[in-house]
């Protein structure tokens, strides 16, 4: 057992092995197991030692998930984060997929999500007759997406969305190709992400200034490896390119030093000077990441590593162990995490600004912070067509924009 | 100044080399890998990785949106505003 976690630990700690899309994860964890296809989305039960007889004939199935999300951000006096702003935030959102096996080697999938936004800083536009009514914001996406094994070792993925929101429009696409060894111990994907966005520019005072374009292309590339009858990793490296108009519309930089006049729309009628926020029209990220999962006995084992940067000086780094356990064999499972959080600030990001510069942001997501997330899931397994779970995330970030995070999810295979 | 920067850049980068070359090791390393006889434990709901796309979706927008960070595990920066 201590020789396992020893070498649990010490790939995880380097980098553990290959990397994989969860895609590609699923698909190899599909394919171990005795399911109809290869392509099944669902979880499956475990494999037999051996099959004897041929598997009976295949019979395609389709899969229904859901799950209604909450998630709060809490801001109680307006001084966390951006110290000038109340940045109270509350977001429901509903998800619906369904995937749909068509043969043997090809499936589809559908994917609506919706998400209804309550926020201090869209319901402070409703100070202002051009925004009347703005007090929340909506979010409407739809994911169409396809699959089908081309050779018995390579399978072609493609999805196609489109989401709408408040202002934002977003269209984008994902090509991918991922090829499995034969004994399936090993997959490797590539694919390419575009985005073909349009900011409706909504200025924190009201004004609406036309809208202009965001463009984002992204490479991503991933491995799975079954290291061992009881360990296997995943990983992968993305590239992402976006250009175009980059800033937050509706944020704000505080200007001090510049009146004495209260400011009534800043926390405590701070005397400041509101403009708009400006960001350069290029970004360039890099993140890899990188995790493995171990059985130890009764208890699985995972630990993720993920690092990023880009072109904005914006590091950060992220560790997540978590445990999985039965607390009633093959009924009720118990996922328990912790995730640590760290980034450094964007290059732009200033607390206080006496002065106006021509790239600026106040924006706390951009600032430097760290973040502690503390959470559990229970699932229900009732045979292998019906799951039924409830999580909770808890996140304390140093700078004391704390968050929960809390869900409900049914998945039903038929 | 400017060559203190890059060298303390290269420094910080250090890590990603690093991460990148000990992936990549133990990916095309010596280990063979499992026996399909042996995988029954792999099967196991206790060890797939990202079991439920919807949990994974509702994760990716709730940290997306409140981190600087975007991308990875599947998925690049875009297709949404976030600004709340």
């Amino acid at each position: 057992m201590l020789l396992r976690l020893a070498l649990l630990v010490c790939l995880a700690a380097a980098g553990a092995a290959g990397a994989a899309a969860p895609a590609a994860a699923q698909d190899a964890a599909s394919a171990i197991a005795p399911v109809s296809s290869p392509l099944a989305p669902v979880s499956s039960p475990p494999a037999p030692a051996a099959p004897t007889t041929d598997p009976p004939p295949a019979r395609p199935t389709t899969t229904l998930s859901f799950r209604f999300g909450y998630y709060e951000q809490e801001d109680e006096d307006g001084l966390a984060g951006n110290p000038f702003l109340d940045e109270d935030a509350t977001v429901l959102e509903p998800v619906l997929l369904v995937e749909q096996e068509v043969s043997p080697d090809t499936s589809v999938s559908a994917k609506l999500s919706h998400d209804y936004v309550s926020s201090a800083s869209i319901a402070r536009l409703d100070n202002y007759p051009s925004q009347s009514g703005a007090s929340a914001d909506y979010y409407f996406g739809i994911d169409l997406g396809a699959r089908t094994r081309v050779t018995p070792d390579f399978t072609l993925s493609a999805n196609g969305r489109y989401a709408i929101e408040r202002d934002y429009r977003s269209a984008g696409f994902t090509l991918g190709l991922r090829w499995e060894s034969p004994d399936r111990n090993t997959a490797l994907g590539a694919s390419v992400t575009g985005y073909y966005d349009t900011v409706i520019k909504i200025r924190f005072n009201g004004a609406n200034d036309g809208s202009s374009p965001r463009r984002t292309l992204s490479f991503d590339l991933d491995a799975y490896r079954a290291l061992t009858p009881w360990l296997h990793a995943e990983g992968g490296y993305t590239l992402s390119r976006q250009w175009g108009f980059l800033a937050t519309s509706i944020n704000a930089v505080v200007l001090e030093g510049q009146t004495t006049r209260p400011n009534f729309l800043l926390t405590n009628a701070f005397p400041g000077v509101e403009i708009e926020e400006d960001l350069p029209g290029l970004r360039i990220r890099h993140t890899l990441w990188g995790r493995v999962r171990g059985l130890l006995g009764p208890v699985a084992l995972e630990l993720l590593l993920r690092g990023y940067v880009d072109s904005w000086d914006v590091e950060a780094f992220e560790v997540q162990p978590r445990a999985f356990v039965w607390l009633i064999e093959d009924l009720l499972r118990l996922r328990l995490g912790y995730r640590f959080y760290r980034q450094t600030r964007a290059r732009y990001h200033r607390d206080h600004f006496r002065e106006e510069r021509y790239h600026r942001t106040q924006d706390p997501d951009l600032a430097a912070f760290d973040s502690h997330t503390a959470g559990a899931q229970l699932a229900l397994f009732l045979g292998d067509r019906l799951r039924l779970d409830v999580a909770i995330d808890r996140v304390w970030r140093s700078d004391d924009l704390d968050q929960v995070r809390t869900s409900a999810g049914l998945r039903v295979r038929f | 100044m400017n060559d203190a920067r890059a060298k303390r850049g290269c420094g910080e980068r250090a890590w990603a080399r690093a991460l990148l070359a000990a992936g990549l090791s133990g990916l095309l390393g010596g280990c063979q890998g499992p026996d399909f006889t042996e995988k029954r434990d792999l099967a196991s709901p206790l060890m797939r990785f990202d079991d439920d796309p919807t949990e994974e979706h509702f994760r990716r927008k709730s940290t997306d949106s409140r981190e600087a960070s975007a991308g990875g595990r599947g998925s690049g920066a875009g297709g949404g505003c976030g600004c709340y």
